[in-house]
């Protein structure tokens, strides 16, 4: 066995430059195929992710109407009531939590006497912390008293938390909120860093986000009977199973006017997305099918090759009494060997090839929410070599074959 | 030995090893096959598109207040230490617009847009929208223009709003006693939020004359508005064909007057005076518009339009936006670099320029997946690349004695040369031939897929076939130089 292999290697140095052509060609193939699955692999990770931490109980509710005008239909979207959502979250069995989000992108912040302009600020209430179950690092979320009370604290990213405080802790920090009145500043103590969530949540709390109770930032604002705060990006987490029914509790509590509600699961947009990325596997998967397809039909040419310029040497062999499975596992040998190097040459190329291409294609096919995927993924590698291997094997057995049935004497004449 | 004779020799040579000949034509076909696959795609989906500097919205450059203007592109870091963005708005006074004007080169127009709609009493809707039944009236205050009526279903109805409505039996209506009918018909809405159920709206868009000369509208009867409309505040209005066909049919337009609904609640109207028609849209300039075929479109001086005047009632009218647009065939960099430059100079930091031209072309330098769907799509011909380029090695060793023979009855080295160099081109071309072969099958294939026809033409073709000659010639030097090395005598003692 080892002196077969021995033997093969040798064969392999004698031709250095074909035997350079031919595991490059493999690598090739192998690095094209470990490239993409290792993008599928990482993009169903991250959507697996989300569906497991969130299954189907997270969604988001909606009021619309649609009405006639001229020769269109124009949609119109609704509000809700701060009052009938705390009716809900109040009556129904089978909400666990329900919270607004208000987005700010753009607001202007100062800290340790420098201004600086933060991407995203959301006013939410206490209950959205623990309903999206967000891993807080250091000191502690905010509680429904601070929402009451509308207690300026403020939760930053571990991001803005390095960007902003680098080298210590930002708990007990200060750091001015620009608010909706011009030139005015409300100061914010911070009350606790947080871990982003998963990018493909955008809509909350990302690295970006610094999170502050509802109404904080424009306390003065003061609300009559008849001038109800109103909201419009509301969250809903059923408990286990009971999704179904939170929408329909949903639906009689917050249904006005002619507004109907809606509720669009986050499980569903996983899954849209997650179909989205399964076209783009099978659509690339196409360019790397033709590639390892070229790069078999490579290694059965030139094993077809090294068979026809050894025929004399294999005659000799057979003449010397070698077997017909010996020459087969032989020539076997030298194609797995090839098979190999390619797939372990192609597979590095991948390893380090993988942070531009796949972070690349993904960030340029579904933006923000497919980012930073670029690691390697080691199933991936497996497959691939897995396949280089089963291919080199399937295209080197018809040169073997042809190698092991060539008669003696003619081989031997032959030159 | 003439070119039909080499070409003969390196048939034969093909046919001598046809398996692996075969195999090499298929492996540069396959490759061949992507590539141009990919090609007529993206040429297919470029017909789809027009190009990008013919549209309208990449010609429009809009100036902007920097007070009010958020930039957000997606990849910005999560802070950022603010430079003073000033506090103070953008005022640009309107007639300033004309000094600017001539201050850019010929093929830019500085003008404003804004587009309000408003119901007229000359668009009722026709009747069988508002014909269906409304339901069961529930109860009815009688009042001066009608009754009040509250509906037990539909549209809830206008409770506290004057109508007058028809019911399907000659009844009473009373509040009490007897059946309650259907309400079959709501005759008439007085309040003005039901104004837009009762009567189409049109759409005015208040403008300066600068506006025709960059839509390149023609007029059809009548005029456009000019300057001293706009200074006057002339209520003049000059219709879209479509809106002129449906208001006054055949008879002439122009000098008709055009009542309008203006501001909620209060009823309130003011009428336009007719001056001009336009020329039916093209094709290319209803996609513009802003609603699509059917709507009602107008123009009137931007001072006519009654809430800019009641913003601004007698003072002078101060913009905080406007569009300069660019005329089809001017070098959109160039007309980008001089407008920043002239609002740079006018406004400083107080004005921000945006258009879709900057923003694509910003885009553009973040394009890395087209890079990587080239290397995938053309990788598959590369790895056959190398297999000729292996193969063609392999048969210059092969044959060492027959070309060491061949060199000792008197062939000169070029002619072993391009003996082999012909040798890999007969492959490369037959290559390209399936190749074609199998991208025909393969773009039949994408075009059920993608519910898109996408046929071979000549340049994707042609392009195959060069890419074959290309790639085989490329690769066939150097093997052909090899065997042209090749020194007879070393050849023939050789075993």
């Amino acid at each position: 066995m080892t002196e077969s292999l021995v033997f093969t290697m040798r064969l392999i140095k004698k031709r250095p430059l074909r035997s350079l052509l031919t595991i490059l060609q493999i690598a090739l193939g192998v690095w094209i195929v470990a490239t993409i699955l290792t993008m599928n692999f990482q993009a169903h990770g991250r959507i697996d992710r989300v569906l497991n931490r969130f299954g189907e109980n997270l969604m988001q509710i909606y009021l619309q109407k649609e009405t006639q005008v001229g020769d269109y239909f124009l949609g119109e979207i609704g509000y809700f009531y701060a009052e009938d959502l705390a009716r809900l979250q109040q009556e129904s069995e089978n909400v666990e939590a329900i919270f607004t989000l208000d987005n700010i992108w753009q607001v202007r912040l100062k800290a340790h006497g420098l201004e600086y302009q933060l991407r995203g600020l959301t006013e939410t209430s206490a209950d959205a912390i623990s309903a999206l179950d967000l891993n807080i690092v250091e000191g502690y979320g905010f509680t429904r008293q601070d929402e009451e009370q509308k207690n300026p604290v403020a939760l930053i990213s571990t991001e803005i938390s390095k960007q902003l405080f680098p080298d210590e802790s930002a708990v007990g920090k200060t750091i001015d909120i620009e608010s909706d009145f011009r030139d005015d500043y409300v100061t914010f103590e911070v009350i606790g860093v947080y871990e982003p969530l998963d990018p493909l949540l955008q809509l909350f709390f990302q690295e970006t986000t610094m999170i502050i109770p509802k109404g904080s930032r424009n306390r003065s604002a003061e609300f009559s009977d008849d001038n109800m705060p109103i909201y419009g990006n509301v969250f809903v987490k059923s408990l286990p199973g009971k999704s179904a029914e939170a929408i329909i509790d949903a639906q009689i509590i917050l249904n006005h006017d002619d507004f109907t509600l809606s509720a669009e699961y986050f499980s569903d947009m996983a899954r849209a997305l997650s179909s989205a990325v399964n076209y783009m596997t099978m659509v690339l998967g196409a360019f790397a099918f033709v590639a390892i397809i070229i790069s078999s039909l490579g290694i059965l040419s030139i094993m077809l090759v090294n068979v026809v310029e050894r025929t004399r040497e294999v005659g000799l062999r057979k003449a010397l009494g070698a077997s017909k499975l010996s020459i087969v596992i032989q020539v076997l040998h030298e194609s797995l060997i090839f098979s190999f190097l390619g797939a372990v040459i192609g597979i590095v190329g991948a390893v380090i090839s993988s942070r531009y291409i796949i972070d690349g294609l993904l960030t340029d096919f579904f933006f923000e929410s497919m980012s930073n995927l670029g690691q390697f993924h080691p199933l991936s590698a497996l497959i691939s070599a897995a396949l280089a291997l089963a291919l080199g094997a399937l295209f080197g057995l018809y040169p073997a074959v042809q190698a092991a049935r060539m008669p003696v004497v003619e081989a031997l004449r032959d030159a | 030995m003439g070119l039909i004779g080499q070409l003969r020799w390196s048939l034969r040579h093909c046919r001598k090893r046809l398996f692996e000949s075969v195999l090499i034509i298929f492996a540069v076909g396959l490759g061949i096959a992507v590539i141009v696959s990919i090609i007529a795609l993206i040429g297919s989906a470029r017909a789809q598109l027009r190009a990008p500097e013919s549209s309208e919205w990449m010609r429009t450059f809009r100036v902007y207040s920097a007070a009010h203007f958020h930039s957000s592109s997606g990849r910005e870091p999560v802070l950022q230490v603010v430079q003073e963005r000033p506090t103070e708005p953008l005022q640009v006074p309107l007639n300033e617009l004309k000094v600017l004007q001539d201050a850019l080169p010929e093929g830019m127009h500085v003008f404003v847009e804004q587009t309000y709609s408003f119901p007229t009493r000359l668009l009722p809707k026709t009747q069988d929208e508002s014909e269906a039944p409304l339901g069961q009236y529930e109860s009815l205050v009688p009042s001066s223009g009608g009754a009040y009526v509250r509906f037990s279903q539909g549209a809830v109805a206008p409770t506290g709003t004057a109508v007058t409505i028809e019911v399907n039996h000659e009844e009473e209506l009373e509040a009490d006693g007897g059946e309650q009918p259907v309400v079959e018909k709501v005759e008439s809405f007085t309040r003005f939020d039901q104004l837009y159920e009762q009567y189409d709206s049109i759409y005015i868009t208040g403008t300066t004359p600068e506006y025709f000369d960059f839509k390149q509208y023609e007029i059809a009867r009548g005029n456009l508005f000019f300057d001293d409309d706009l200074i006057n505040g002339s209520e003049v209005l000059v219709l879209s064909y479509k809106l002129a066909e449906r208001l006054f049919g055949d008879t002439d337009p122009i000098g008709q007057r055009i009542p309008v609904e203006l501001f909620s609640n209060i009823e309130q109207q003011m009428e336009f005076t007719v001056i001009g028609v336009l020329a039916p849209f093209t094709e290319e300039q209803e996609e513009h518009v802003f609603f699509g075929e059917n709507q009602y479109y107008a123009y009137a001086p931007y001072t006519a339009i009654p809430h800019v005047r009641s913003l601004y009632s007698d003072q002078e009218i101060l913009l905080d936006s406007f569009i300069i647009g660019v005329d089809y065939g001017v070098d959109l960099a160039w007309a980008s670099e001089i407008i920043n430059a002239e609002i740079e100079q006018r406004y400083g930091d107080l004005a921000v320029v945006s258009s879709s031209y900057i923003s694509v072309s910003e885009l553009n330098t973040s394009n890395s997946i087209y890079i990587i769907i080239a290397i995938f799509a053309s990788l598959g011909l590369v790895i056959a690349v190398i297999n000729i380029l292996n193969l063609m090695l392999a048969r210059v060793l092969r044959r060492t004695k027959s070309v060491g023979l061949s060199m000792a009855l008197g062939s000169s080295k070029r002619g072993v040369f391009s003996q082999f160099l012909l040798e890999a081109v007969v492959l490369g071309l037959l290559g390209a031939v399936t190749g074609i072969c199998f991208t025909y099958g393969l773009l039949k294939l994408l075009s059920k897929l993608l519910y898109t026809d996408i046929s071979l033409d000549l340049i994707s073709a042609a392009s195959g076939f060069g890419l074959g000659l290309l790639v085989s010639l490329l690769f066939g030097v150097y093997p052909a130089y090899q065997a042209s090395l090749i020194n007879p005598v070393d050849a023939l003692r050789n075993d």
